[in-house]
């Protein structure tokens, strides 16, 4: 199956725009784009950059734009590509070089919502116990990968860079849904403003980008929701 | 940015353009109810309003209503907790139910009695 890779190129040590540069492929119908990728690299052309890691779904370094939308070139089969496969660096991102771009907007944007367990309370002998009610409503959010498909792919985020974004706020939900967690409060307020939760419009790209296939647009209700409580109760 | 229409991304898109068209179009529409004063200049405007270009404008303004009005219930439903599985499904019942009543409403908008 012979595919052309349309590569979006940019190397800031030479070229003043980025450019196209097309790749012939031959990619089987059960191979995933970053083989095609990774081929080129080693065989044709040295100087493409691009993250890879793990070429399993797990680690979300070889997000990209791939055919108008992004997704992880590894969980992408050469045969659901038509012939020409254009390959952009992830949207709304510096790009660094060719299709790597510059992930520090977006991971300031987690590390601002506390990302982590907050609880205060004396240590268990063991683990802190939780039901499997109480799991299941973490279930969907504790799959984040941090690949950034969601934030990348969402019209608000493009125009507004201070919004926390999809991928902050599920992870802002995957806490305050967390039984095991105290900062629930801390975590709200944080979530609230005009650059949090009720910046999104519900355009769900997100939810069809998540190659994690976590329902965004939900958690970002839910955490809706909770900040409008507590804004009309006063944030007690 | 370019990126792939989605279903969501055009609801998003023809909300906010509905939205600003409505906006755009309620200062006029302030401006003539408040200049009607005495009753020949109300049967100038309502005159006005019987042409059949503005007969069209009317009808084009439902249709930009229902869009906006209809679509609006659509997300007030999903953020009060509807299953996202269900916006486009709602979505694209939103805009039938719209063109619909759009379609009814077209004798009565265009030719009926004022």
């Amino acid at each position: 199956m012979d595919k052309i890779f349309r590569i979006k190129r940019f190397d800031p040590e030479k070229d003043n725009a980025a450019r196209w540069e097309d790749f012939p492929v031959e990619l089987g119908p059960h191979e995933r784009l970053l083989d095609g990728l990774v081929r080129t690299k080693e065989f044709t052309d040295g100087s493409l950059t691009f993250r890879r890691s793990c070429a399993h779904g797990m680690c979300g370094s070889c997000a990209m734009k791939i055919n108008g939308r992004s997704r992880l070139a590894c969980q992408t089969l050469a045969g659901d590509m038509p012939e020409l496969v254009v390959f952009e660096p992830l949207p709304a991102f510096p790009v660094i070089k060719d299709l790597v771009v510059d992930m520090e907007p977006f991971f300031e944007k987690i590390k601002s919502v506390m990302p982590y367990l907050v609880n205060d309370e004396p240590l268990p002998s063991r683990e802190r116990p939780q039901s499997p009610e109480e799991m299941e409503k973490i279930l969907d959010s504790i799959r984040c990968i941090l690949c950034a498909c969601c934030t990348s792919s969402c019209p608000v985020y493009w125009g507004d860079k201070q919004y926390l974004g999809p991928a902050a706020l599920v992870k802002a939900a995957r806490f305050v849904l967390d039984s095991r967690d105290r900062g629930g409060k801390a975590r709200l307020d944080l979530v609230s403003g005009a650059h949090g939760a009720a910046r999104c419009h519900s355009i769900y790209n997100c939810v069809e980008a998540c190659p994690r296939d976590i329902d965004v647009t939900r958690h970002i209700a839910i955490l809706k929701r909770q900040t409008l409580k507590r804004g009309l109760r006063g944030a007690r | 940015m370019r990126y792939r229409l989605t279903t969501g991304f055009f609801a998003f898109i023809l909300n906010r353009l509905s939205g600003v068209i409505l906006a755009v179009f309620l200062i006029p529409h302030f401006f003539s109810l408040y200049f009607i004063g005495d009753a020949a200049r109300y049967e100038a405007i309502r005159d006005f309003y019987n042409t059949p270009v503005m007969r069209f404008s009317e009808l084009a303004l439902l249709g930009i209503v229902l869009a906006h009005g209809l679509n609006g219930i659509r997300l007030i439903l999903l953020e009060a907790g509807a299953p996202t599985r269900l916006q486009k499904v709602f979505f694209w019942t939103a805009l039938s139910a719209g063109a619909l009543i759009l379609l009814i409403s077209i004798p009565h908008m265009m030719w009926g009695a004022r």
